[in-house]
Parts: structure tokens; C-alpha cells; sequence
């Protein structure tokens, strides 16, 4: 029977210089950094870069990375910070344009099924970057809240006020198609 | 949540947030005793439980992931550690800080602002700029550092497909150049520009 590798042990050995464990750990945890990326921003293309950067920049820091965390919270620290970078660098409401259905112009009955669907992303994207990072990290990722904590460098207290406010605001955003 | 008020609040005096959580977390009541009573607040749940159904349903779909990623990343790996030898950076180089301020000091007090803030002003600047189709998405089109009263800007342009780059591009400096001072009252220190893109329109 073929015992997989821990994350820990490729950890180690890329640390040591060995770019295929790195490699290894870049296949494990590619889909939910670029999952965390999609719902952050909103568009396929900025997802792929800003996890290309995320992935890249774990490689470059890997040496600072500590052994008692885990390298599932280190990289997901590492991608939402750097979506929330491009969020504060880009336009307010940039995603909105890119696709998804301005909601305010629909009559809300024509608003159903895929719509609603749609209607719900693009409802997130209006969120403020660091609510929305709150929501896609627990809701989308089923983070604890204690490693939500340590992705976003807040207190539970905190992370447990931020995403009460992003719950009120995101039900208060969708009712205009519901 | 048709009957919320602007505070969030329902006109029990319920706050929506406090029911998105119990929804959310299939958490039980803070007061069964109400809730099992009240009209809005049942309403409220309902329109909860169907909102968070759609969201349970997106966090299921299923991402798919853009083909050659692990390829790409592992290529700029391999060249960065030909021409650097190896990952050295501290974290804090990678994960920038959430907020980052430019700090003008004076006798009577600080200054701060916030590098968003800054960012805002030089996108502004650039896109006024005759000749300039657009800024290129995401960190190439537009990345600023500051430190202290500096700022360090880098801009990536889409231009007009038949304008002079250079009259163009000193134009741009100059510009951002007034408004950094001007406005903000901080020394701009470089300013790097690259053309990566012509717009056909």
C-alpha cells in the first residue's frame, strides 16, 4: 500500500530545495486557492494570475514558513491578501462589469433560476473586498473560525463580527431579486 | 427581506444579520420564544433559508481548474532560482499588509494616506490622459509603493492605437507628478511605464 506524503514532509523537502515536492504541494492545494481567487474576484482570467502570483510568492517566502502551522492556512493567507491587494488597487465595482447581470435593472420576477444564480455571485461581488473575504472563507471553504483568524490576522471575536455583517449585507443585497 | 429598515432591522426590532447567522450556522434560536411568534422574523427565516439553500448550492458547483497552472507556476519557479538561487523572501515581502499609508509628518501632527487612496487619484490621472485607451487589468495595470512621503508608481497602459508613445508617456508623468504633489503632498520617486497593449477603437 502507497502511504501518501503529508503536506509537512513536501513542506520540508522543498524548503531543502527539491522543486518536485514543491511541485506536488502546488497540484494538492491549486484548486482551492484559485476557488478563493474566482469568488474573490469575479473573473476567470485576474482568478489564474492572482493564483499563479499566490503560488509563485508561497515558493519565494517558503523558507519563513513555520512548521507548527499548517501550509493549507499559510497559502490561503497568501492568495486572499493578495486578492484584497488587487481589490483596494482596482476600480470599486470593476467585477460587476465583467459579466455577471446588473440586478438593479431586472425586474425582479424575470430574475429566476440560473439568473438567480448568477444574481447571487454578483451580489457577493458588492460586498466590501474584506467582507466578501469573510464569507468565500467560511461559506465556500468551510474554514474554522479560528483559521479564518489566522488567514486574516483577526481575533475569532472579529471574524465572527465581520461575517455577521457580511451575512446582513449580503441578505439585504439580495432582496431586490428575490 | 422587503420589511427590513436600513439599519438591517426588522420591524420587530430583530436585527437580519442575527438571523443570517442562525440560517448560516444552523445555529438554534437566541430567542425561541419570539422567533416561534413572530410573523417578520419567520418571514425573514424563510427568505433566509432560501437565500442560503442558493449560497450552500454555489459553494457545491464545481471549479474548474485553468489547464497548465502547476506547468506555469513551476516554470517561473525553476527560472527564478536560476537567476536568484532560491526562495528568500520574508512573508512580509509576499503578503503585503492589509493597508499600507503614505505618512506626511509635521510639527502639529501626521498625516496618513492610504495607498487605495493614492491608487484611485493616479488611475484617474492616467485614464484623463489623452492617448491612453485604458490600464491593464489587475496588478499590471497599476501598482503603487509608498514609504513614508514617497510614492513609487508602475502603470501598465492600453494606448490608442495611433498616438506617440513618448509625447504620451511624458505627458503621463507629468501629470501624475502634479497630482501626487499637488493633492496628495508627497513626492512621487519613480514612475515606470509599460506599453502593453494598443486598443483598436
Amino acid at each position: 500500500m502507497v502511504v501518501p506524503i503529508d503536506d509537512a514532509h513536501l513542506v520540508r523537502a522543498a524548503q531543502a530545495g527539491d522543486d518536485d515536492s514543491f511541485e506536488e504541494l502546488v497540484r494538492r492545494h491549486q484548486l482551492p486557492v484559485y476557488r478563493v481567487a474566482l469568488r474573490m474576484l469575479g473573473d476567470a482570467r485576474d482568478a489564474e494570475d492572482a493564483t499563479q502570483e499566490a503560488l509563485v510568492g508561497a515558493w519565494r517566502a517558503l523558507a519563513g514558513f513555520k512548521a507548527e502551522s499548517k501550509f493549507s492556512t499559510w497559502i490561503y493567507r497568501i492568495v486572499t491578501n493578495h486578492c484584497l491587494t488587487m481589490l483596494r488597487m482596482a476600480k470599486p465595482q470593476e467585477p460587476l462589469e465583467d459579466g455577471y447581470p446588473d440586478t438593479a435593472a431586472e425586474p425582479p420576477d424575470r430574475v429566476e433560476g440560473l439568473d438567480r444564480f448568477r444574481a447571487l455571485k454578483g451580489a457577493i461581488l458588492t460586498l466590501t473586498p474584506e467582507q466578501r473575504a469573510v464569507l468565500v472563507l467560511r461559506e465556500f471553504e468551510d474554514l474554522s473560525y479560528d483559521a479564518i483568524g489566522r488567514v486574516l490576522e483577526l481575533n475569532e471575536a472579529a471574524v465572527k463580527g465581520r461575517l455577521h455583517r457580511a451575512r446582513g449585507e449580503l441578505a439585504d443585497k439580495t432582496r431586490s431579486w428575490r | 427581506m422587503a420589511m427590513s429598515d436600513r439599519n438591517g432591522r426588522l420591524a420587530c426590532g430583530t436585527q437580519v444579520g442575527v438571523l443570517a447567522d442562525q440560517v448560516a450556522e444552523h445555529a438554534a434560536p437566541i430567542d425561541p420564544g419570539h422567533q416561534a411568534d413572530c410573523a417578520h422574523c419567520r418571514a425573514a427565516l424563510g427568505e433566509l433559508e432560501q437565500l442560503w439553500g442558493d449560497v450552500r448550492e454555489l459553494a457545491r458547483e464545481e471549479v474548474e481548474i485553468p489547464g497548465g497552472l502547476v506547468t506555469a507556476v513551476m516554470a517561473r519557479v525553476r527560472r527564478e532560482r536560476e537567476e536568484h538561487a532560491g526562495p528568500s523572501l520574508a512573508l512580509e515581502q509576499v503578503v503585503p499588509r492589509l493597508v499600507r499609508h503614505a505618512l506626511l509628518r509635521s510639527s502639529r501632527g501626521h498625516t496618513q494616506i492610504a495607498d487605495s487612496v493614492i491608487a484611485k487619484l493616479i488611475r484617474r490621472t492616467a485614464l484623463a490622459t489623452p492617448g491612453v485607451g485604458s490600464l491593464a487589468r489587475g496588478s499590471e495595470g497599476l501598482s503603487v509603493s509608498v514609504e513614508q512621503d514617497e510614492v513609487g508608481v508602475r502603470i501598465g497602459l492600453v494606448v490608442d492605437l495611433s498616438v506617440a508613445i513618448p509625447p504620451l508617456v511624458r505627458a503621463l508623468r507629468v501629470r501624475v507628478e502634479r497630482e501626487i504633489e499637488g493633492i496628495a503632498g508627497l513626492r512621487l520617486s519613480t514612475l515606470d511605464v509599460s506599453v502593453m497593449d494598443v486598443s483598436e477603437t
